[in-house]
């Protein structure tokens, strides 16, 4: 199976996919948080590796990435991946105040955010695992403050060694204005994508 | 003003004096930089994976740090540099996430493939900025054969 042949049905599948599980997701978040999130039409996204950075236009601005490896009957990855206005407004919302400095974060600080991506990731997988009936597992998160490409790099290299595209099933959110967004990259391996295409019965 | 030679991932590319190689964000991949000890011409590549026979998809010499070095020193002779006259320069290879996870950190693998490949070409490395856990920017200049490192959270560094 390759990436480029995927027909419209399948990639509205996956799209649909990528909103259900950004939605239950972003829900989590947004009662943690308490208050409410603006979620953006999803994108599927399959590029060649060397535009995935320059596509998401973040190469050199800083990030937070939170990475949550998917194992069991769907493989794949996970990044969110917040900005620093982002970072900073939910550091602020759940310790009361804004980091000091967001590229130096204190041990509070770290684990605040991966707990966060924990919760998200955990919401988004359920959803799908209970949509598709396929048993998934996550595992703990893993947290990088840095430039946006050089965080990409991680799992970019993970899948060059099979294909030269990624697929990136991509959602936005924002809180409130615009300047304040994160967004959830799931990028499934190609095996698991045959597996649940077969599951829910599409050729 | 210099002019800025971008060199994105997976790419090769030749400068000249007044030019500048740039490669952005290099995380876990490894910047490398061969230069004329004598003269005027350097090279960059932005190598992501440290073997091609790592991978099952193997088109494209630069994604690797074996068969990328090699095809840039081909690129350097063809450029009129003597092979004898060549010096490299690296950076990156840095650990981003704090796993433990082998596949997904792939980093100290390249800096070693890196070496490896320019040991056996019989090229000495005469700079290093690698390992570590953040990302950096590279800018190779030409004219002076020096590389300058630039980081989120460090001073810039000159090697």
């Amino acid at each position: 199976m390759n990436y480029q042949d995927m027909d419209e049905q399948s990639r509205d599948i996956l799209k649909e996919l990528g909103n259900i599980g950004t939605g239950n997701a972003v829900s989590s978040l947004s009662q943690m948080m308490n208050c409410p999130f603006e979620m953006e039409t999803p994108f599927l996204r399959i590029v060649k590796y060397h535009e995935v950075a320059r596509i998401l236009s973040i190469s050199e601005e800083v990030q937070t990435g939170i990475i949550v490896e998917v194992f069991g009957k769907l493989e794949g990855v996970f990044l969110f991946l917040m900005n620093e206005s982002f970072t900073d407004t939910l550091l602020e919302a759940m310790l009361g105040e804004p980091p000091k400095d967001i590229t130096n974060p204190n041990e509070m600080e770290r684990s605040v955010i991966c707990e966060l991506g924990n919760i998200m990731c955990g919401s988004y997988i359920r959803a799908l695992s209970q949509l598709l009936d396929m048993e998934m597992d996550v595992s703990v998160p893993d947290l990088c403050i840095d430039m946006g490409g050089a965080i990409l790099s991680v799992p970019l290299s993970r899948f060059l060694r099979l294909s030269e595209d990624v697929l990136l099933i991509e959602n936005v959110f924002h809180l409130g204005e615009k300047a304040f967004s994160c967004r959830i990259l799931f990028m499934p391996e190609m095996d698991s994508l045959k597996a649940m295409f077969d599951k829910i019965g599409v050729q | 003003m210099m002019e800025n030679v971008v060199v994105g991932i997976a790419e090769g590319k030749i400068a000249r004096n007044g030019q500048v190689l740039v490669s952005y964000a290099l995380g876990s991949c490894v910047g490398v930089c061969l230069y004329d000890r004598r003269g005027s011409t350097a090279g960059m590549v932005h190598i992501i994976l440290p073997t091609k026979s790592s991978a099952v998809q193997q088109a494209n010499p630069y994604k690797f740090a074996d068969e990328g070095i090699r095809a840039l020193i081909d690129e350097m002779v063809k450029a009129g540099v003597p092979r004898i006259r060549l010096a490299a320069k690296i950076a990156g290879g840095a650990k981003m996430f704090s796993t433990d996870n082998i596949r997904w950190e792939i980093g100290q693998q390249n800096v070693e493939a890196v070496k490896r490949t320019l040991a056996e070409e019989r090229i000495p490395v005469t700079a290093e900025d690698t390992g570590k856990n953040y990302g950096r920017t590279i800018y190779f200049y030409v004219d002076e054969s020096k590389l300058e490192v630039r980081t989120v959270r460090h001073k810039v560094v000159v090697l």
